[in-house]
């Protein structure tokens, strides 16, 4: 846990990912753009009771619209047996109706478990699962991590466990210079941030990272450009107030963008 | 919550997040299908070259090959199968235990392709070699299995297919996974046995005793430690009480000389466990667990539904494995224990209906396991 305490808060905070579930707009099965549902700080205590009417169904409405109201949700999720509803279940319950949005989606997405995350990130990053600096701390962190691949049990705990995992990883991907090597192939840590980090340099970082971690040729991960625009935003603020000449500077800052791309969705989702 | 470019910079998971649940389901190719099927499968994403390979297979249409390359990764076997079965192995349902002698019998036995329907009466044990450190099997701890687990052996290459007879001499009569140290450790401790039965139920034909429970079932073999009044009404225990029990106890001698001791199981074929006598004094009129004989009291009635075949009745555990194996259930369950698995969907969501034809071919292809996962898989690798 060492570089915890050199690895700025953004790093954890970058992770309280749960709120996108609710945020932003979002299609419908009906093609029509759906109002946020999301209730913000700013809402006032009125503005929050109209979006809970706004979402809150009649249980016995049966016109299938998805709904996104929480207790709807429950209650139709594991309350109702297979085939006792009024409408027959389709073979695929992502074409049926009558379930759940939330509950067709944990068939599209789901969050891997505690002994996927360690193993992909073992797989990633080159550093086995049984390297004394990780093993202890997955240890310690393995009943933080998600218990199942359901979505709807991620809690932010959990993404903070994963960030303090992949923190260990690149720490001792870092600092293993085959690990090193295989990762970042070609890149010298090894000098000051003004010449690891330049434009060039960065790029040329953020992009092995995200190719390795996330995978190249999908249509399913973010866009790269978009993502490296990102990660050139977090490396300057990384970098801010920082003596750029001192080479023992660059190391640092690559684990954090190590652990921003490692611990994000499209290494602990699938 | 912080707002501006702060805020903006701390959304790389956010971002991901987003376009992942927006893109994954409707614009799938067959190397964003093969990444998906890597890792649901083996819980890890594929290496650039196997990616490749497996998106060359899917774009031929041949989707079965590329599962079973997934499916050479270890981690098939050292995560995703440990994950699968962990539940099996103790009361709590949890995933979070140790590596057992239940649990890697089941992963060797799918990378054998042993017929899985063997988990339920087979002379098998799965072990692996002691040697690096490793301490031998032994029936009274669980010490070489916690090894594996700590040093991260690779399951896939270390385990030896066994015989429990053989390995463990001091039981004999074995039924697979029914006879294995952790079950006994979770299942024969304290109690009487019954929730032997309610765990072979649940992990083998997913049928809770709720669901099996049955009142109008013949109760001429529940125990005497069950009151037939529980506070002083009758109707209790004949409209709920007798439902479970009078279909679970007929079949509880299965296990009658079976015991767990604090470390192992202790089997005394020529006696009767002490714990079938338990509170024998609560209804001294009820049934005197005299050997090992079982009867299914629930072939008949609402649970016909089960697909019950062969004999009705039997002795040990092994022919009561067996009559559990040879169910219509068993391959249903099993497909909807995969199919959970690998397309990440909650069990009760899953109809009987949407696994039929993967139950089917399940039990065409010698229950094989590993060709079940791959043909789960492809269902749900997006289209």
């Amino acid at each position: 846990m060492r570089l915890m305490r050199q690895v700025p808060l953004w790093t954890l905070a970058a992770c309280l990912c749960i709120p996108i579930l609710g945020c932003g707009s979002k299609k419908n099965d009906r093609g029509s753009k759906a109002p946020s549902a999301s209730i913000t700080d700013s809402d006032s205590d009125d503005a929050v009771e109209k979006k809970k009417k706004r979402y809150k169904k009649p249980i016995d409405d049966h016109d299938h619209e998805p709904s996104l109201d929480p207790d709807q949700v429950e209650k139709n999720d594991g309350g109702e047996q297979p085939g006792t509803s009024d409408q027959p279940p389709a073979d695929n319950p992502q074409d049926n109706p009558s379930v759940p949005e939330v509950a067709r989606l944990t068939t599209a997405v789901g969050v891997k478990n505690f002994r996927q995350i360690n193993a992909t990130m073992s797989a990633l990053t080159g550093i086995p699962t049984t390297n004394t600096v990780v093993a202890p701390v997955y240890t310690q962190l393995a009943s933080q991590l998600p218990d199942t691949n359901d979505i709807r049990s991620l809690l932010a705990s959990h993404q903070v466990a994963i960030t303090k995992l992949a923190v260990e990883y690149c720490d001792q991907m870092v600092v293993t210079p085959a690990a090193l090597n295989s990762v970042l192939p070609g890149i010298n840590l090894n000098v000051p941030a003004t010449t690891a980090l330049n434009a060039t340099g960065r790029e040329a970082i953020n992009k092995a990272l995200i190719v390795r971690f996330w995978g190249s040729g999908l249509s399913t991960t973010p866009d790269m450009n978009a993502s490296l625009t990102t990660m050139s935003k977090l490396t300057d603020e990384l970098l801010a107030g920082k003596n750029q000449n001192n080479a023992a500077l660059t190391p640092n800052i690559v684990k954090a963008l190590c652990t921003a791309v490692l611990a994000s969705a499209p290494v602990t989702f699938h | 919550m912080k707002s501006g470019p702060k805020r903006h910079t701390t959304c790389v998971g956010l971002i991901s997040l987003a376009s992942l649940i927006t893109t994954s389901a409707a614009i799938a190719g067959p190397r964003e299908q093969a990444f998906r099927l890597h890792n649901r499968l083996a819980g890890v994403p594929p290496s650039p070259e196997i990616l490749s390979q497996m998106e060359t297979m899917l774009a031929q249409g041949d989707g079965e090959q590329a599962a079973q390359l997934a499916m050479e990764n270890s981690n098939f076997y050292n995560v995703t199968l440990k994950h699968w079965a962990s539940p099996w192995t103790n009361k709590d349902e949890s995933f979070r235990v140790e590596l057992n002698d239940y649990v890697a019998t089941v992963i060797g036995m799918v990378r054998d392709n042993v017929p899985f329907d063997q988990i339920l009466y087979g002379d098998i044990l799965y072990t692996a070699n002691a040697a690096n450190g490793i301490p031998a099997y032994s029936p009274a701890n669980n010490s070489h299995y916690t090894a594996l687990e700590t040093r991260a052996v690779d399951l896939k290459t270390a385990l030896v297919k066994g015989q429990q007879s053989t390995l463990n001499p001091a039981v004999t009569e074995v039924a697979g996974a029914l006879s294995t140290r952790a079950f006994g450790a979770a299942f024969f401790e304290a109690g009487t046995n019954r929730a032997a039965i309610r765990s072979s139920f649940l992990t083998f034909l997913c049928q809770d005793m709720e669901q099996m429970s049955d009142t109008s079932t013949p109760d001429f073999r529940v125990r005497r430690d069950v009151d037939r009044q529980p506070g002083g009404d009758a109707k209790v225990y004949r409209n709920k009480c007798a439902g479970c029990h009078a279909g679970m106890d007929a079949l509880g001698g299965a296990f009658a000389n079976f015991d767990w001791d604090g470390m192992k199981v202790v089997h005394n074929s020529a006696a009767v466990s002490q714990k079938f006598g338990k509170n024998a004094s609560t209804f001294p009129d009820g049934y005197v667990t005299t050997d090992n004989g079982w009867m299914n009291l629930w072939a008949e009635g609402q649970n016909t539904r089960i697909g019950w075949q062969g004999a009705k009745s039997g002795k040990g555990i092994q022919q009561y494995g067996q009559m559990l194996a040879a169910t219509e259930a068993f391959p249903i369950c099993m497909a909807k224990r995969v199919y959970s698995s690998v397309c990440i969907q909650d069990m009760n969501l899953i109809s009987d209906a949407q696994v039929a034809s993967l139950a089917d071919n399940f039990k065409a292809d010698s229950y094989n396991l590993k060709n079940l996962f791959a043909a789960a898989s492809l269902q749900c690798m997006g289209d």
